[in-house]
């Protein structure tokens, strides 16, 4: 099967398995009393050393997820959370820990269940000097929730990083292009030949999912296109104009040579962000829990 | 995507085989139960007081249920269920498999210990043997690292569609060595070609082949092959060249070619060759008297390691693609 109808059958699996999520809650209508508890509950404070599991950090694979702080305002009910990574190191900290949560499930005490999402935290958002990313899982609850109301708060999916690479070949010619199976349209789009080398510029044009292109630019991290074999000297991202969210509209390849390949073959290397259902406990308690 | 596989080994606490650790978590719903209670009292006279408003209060935990951080030594700590060590400070577990296509990709993720810092020669790829439920086996095409995701890579394979993934074992692994040397050749000036090829032992078993080298004042070209039995890994060379009439030598820009990334592709092809292009950079040097060329060759190879270590499969989380 081709890469790119490998990437249309994960985003279907993606689709069907967030659909049937194991947190099939019932509906989320609570009609707890008001409290006269304050809203707003601090957590025992992390330690400063990330590398191995904090005091009150769950781990799932070599992700640790460490809850901060829960808070209920205005039909909100925030939980702050942060991620570390067992790769916790100079050259593993500034980027994504392998694991993710995505789907969240919470009861209240009064028995009714929410449920929300989280997308990718954005990878600006790690700091290099603590190692952790701060997040926050938000559920729509009546106005008079508070934060006492809760029974527990669950990490009902994941996303597991699956580094993926492919080869596919297009015509050296103008508005030659390609269709991924998830709908990334790959086009030739400019071919400058000069005497020492030939530049190709291809545009770009991918579907907004915030998994594909979790936690950074599009195709700025997360996928990298390159030439294959012998002969290509070097790829740049090529941004500018009204592209996706981080401004990229494609890329270039260099060609050692006065004239375009007649075959280009690309390399692409991506991470695949596959769901995985699996539920974790993190936070239980409050007043009436 | 099997889901009914048991996942608790993924969440068990790698501080669960450490007896001088507490988990504290455990406690929280004391922890918090205490505070509630301890507030609440407060907290009603100043949401009475407030008259509503709805600015949340930050609540310091109290001083009794506060935790403390216990420092652990990285000697000391063992790494979480499922883990395999490749090193000292290093060790990975299996976390999820996408397979179809003919193609089969097992995902990894890293831990390292605390203390742990880079020195630039972590792991870089390996070779790989995947066996299936039906008893083939599979020999790795590759090992896939994600810039995004540095604490994870792929192993991949190809050739299948039918089995199942039980077990993979980790042959070998690759480090990456980095050297640097200095290749003279003799020089009288511009514009100039190599009388004769170099050879230059790049180390883990690659040897680098100078086949020509042709300098003019502004450009020049260096045609280049490797022989051996290397892993992958990347090659610059920065050729210098200086001349009493032109004391102030003359600088070629460095130039690098990779002949295979880490962890990419089969071992080195023996046939690899290329042409790399030279242009003229800033001067270097103002002090030659005597004529001298000097091609400096930076090298990053991988080098493998002895591993032993192998991870069954069943439990792990699969998908097909």
């Amino acid at each position: 099967m081709p890469f790119a109808m490998k990437l249309a059958a994960g985003a279907l699996l993606g689709a069907a398995l967030a659909a049937t999520g194991i947190w099939l809650g019932s509906a989320s209508v609570d009609t707890a009393a008001p409290s006269t508890t304050l809203a707003t509950t601090t957590l025992p404070p992390i330690p400063a050393e990330p590398a191995w599991i904090p005091e009150g950090g769950i781990r799932f694979a070599s992700t640790i997820l460490i809850p901060q702080e829960i808070d209920a305002n205005d039909g909100v009910l925030t939980f702050d959370y942060e991620l570390a990574s067992l790769a916790g190191s100079s050259r593993f900290s500034t980027a994504n820990p392998p694991a993710l949560p995505e789907t969240w499930g919470m009861t209240s005490a009064a028995g009714a269940h929410y449920e929300t999402t989280t997308n990718p935290p954005r990878i600006d958002t790690f700091s290099e000097l603590d190692r952790y990313t701060q997040d926050s899982a938000r559920f729509d609850v009546p106005a008079e929730f508070e934060s006492s109301d809760v029974r527990s708060i669950a990490v009902t999916g994941w996303r597991i990083a699956v580094p993926m690479n492919t080869v596919i070949h297009l015509s050296s010619e103008r508005g030659s292009s390609i269709t991924l199976g998830d709908g990334t349209v790959i086009m030739v789009d400019t071919i400058l030949e000069q005497r020492n080398g030939t530049i190709i510029g291809f545009d770009v044009d991918a579907p907004i999912d915030p998994w594909r292109t979790a936690a950074d630019t599009p195709f700025g991290l997360s996928t990298t296109f390159t030439g294959s074999g012998p002969g290509w000297l070097r790829s740049a991202t090529r941004t500018g104009g009204t592209g996706l969210s981080g401004g990229a509209t494609g890329f270039q390849l260099m060609w050692d040579g006065p004239t375009a390949p007649p075959d280009i073959a690309l390399a692409i290397n991506t991470t695949a962000w596959m769901p995985l259902d699996s539920t974790a406990t993190v936070y239980e308690g409050g007043a009436n829990g | 995507m099997a889901d009914d596989t048991d996942f608790s080994s993924l969440l068990e606490s790698p501080i669960d085989d450490s007896p001088r650790e507490r988990r504290s978590w455990d406690a929280w719903p004391i922890i918090a139960g205490i505070a509630v209670a301890a507030l609440a009292v407060t907290g009603g006279y100043l949401v009475a007081s407030s008259a509503g408003e709805s600015t949340p209060t930050t609540i310091a935990a109290p001083e009794t249920t506060t935790t403390t951080t216990t420092a652990q030594t990285g000697e000391n700590v063992a790494f979480p269920p499922g883990y395999a060590e490749l090193d000292d400070m290093t060790a990975v577990a299996p976390q999820y498999i996408v397979s179809g296509g003919g193609e089969v990709f097992v995902s990894f993720a890293t831990a390292v210990r605390r203390g742990f810092e880079s020195t630039g020669d972590e792991f870089s790829g390996g070779t790989w043997t995947l066996e299936m439920d039906d008893g083939t086996t599979l020999e790795s095409s590759d090992t896939v690292f994600a810039t995004s995701v540095p604490g994870s890579f792929s192993a991949k394979f190809t050739g299948t569609d039918d089995a199942q993934p039980a077990q993979i074992t980790l042959n070998d692994q690759w480090r990456r060595d980095h050297r640097w040397s200095d290749t003279e050749a003799p020089f009288a000036g511009l514009p100039y070609d190599l009388a004769e090829p170099i050879l230059v032992d790049l180390g883990a078993g690659t040897t680098l082949s100078i086949d020509s080298l042709h300098l003019e004042e502004d450009s020049g070209s260096l045609e280049w092959s490797l022989h051996g039995t290397g892993n992958g890994g990347m090659v610059g060379a920065t050729v210098v060249a200086g001349h009493p009439e032109q004391p102030e030598g003359a600088w070629y820009s460095e130039g690098g070619f990779a002949f295979l990334g880490f962890g990419s592709g089969p071992p080195l092809d023996p046939q690899m060759s290329g042409t790399l292009t030279l242009r003229s950079g800033e001067t270097l040097d103002d002090s030659a008297d005597v004529p001298f060329l000097t091609i400096q060759i930076n090298t990053t190879l991988a080098t493998s390691l002895p591993v032993d270590a192998t991870w069954e499969l069943a439990e792990v989380p699969n998908a097909d693609l």
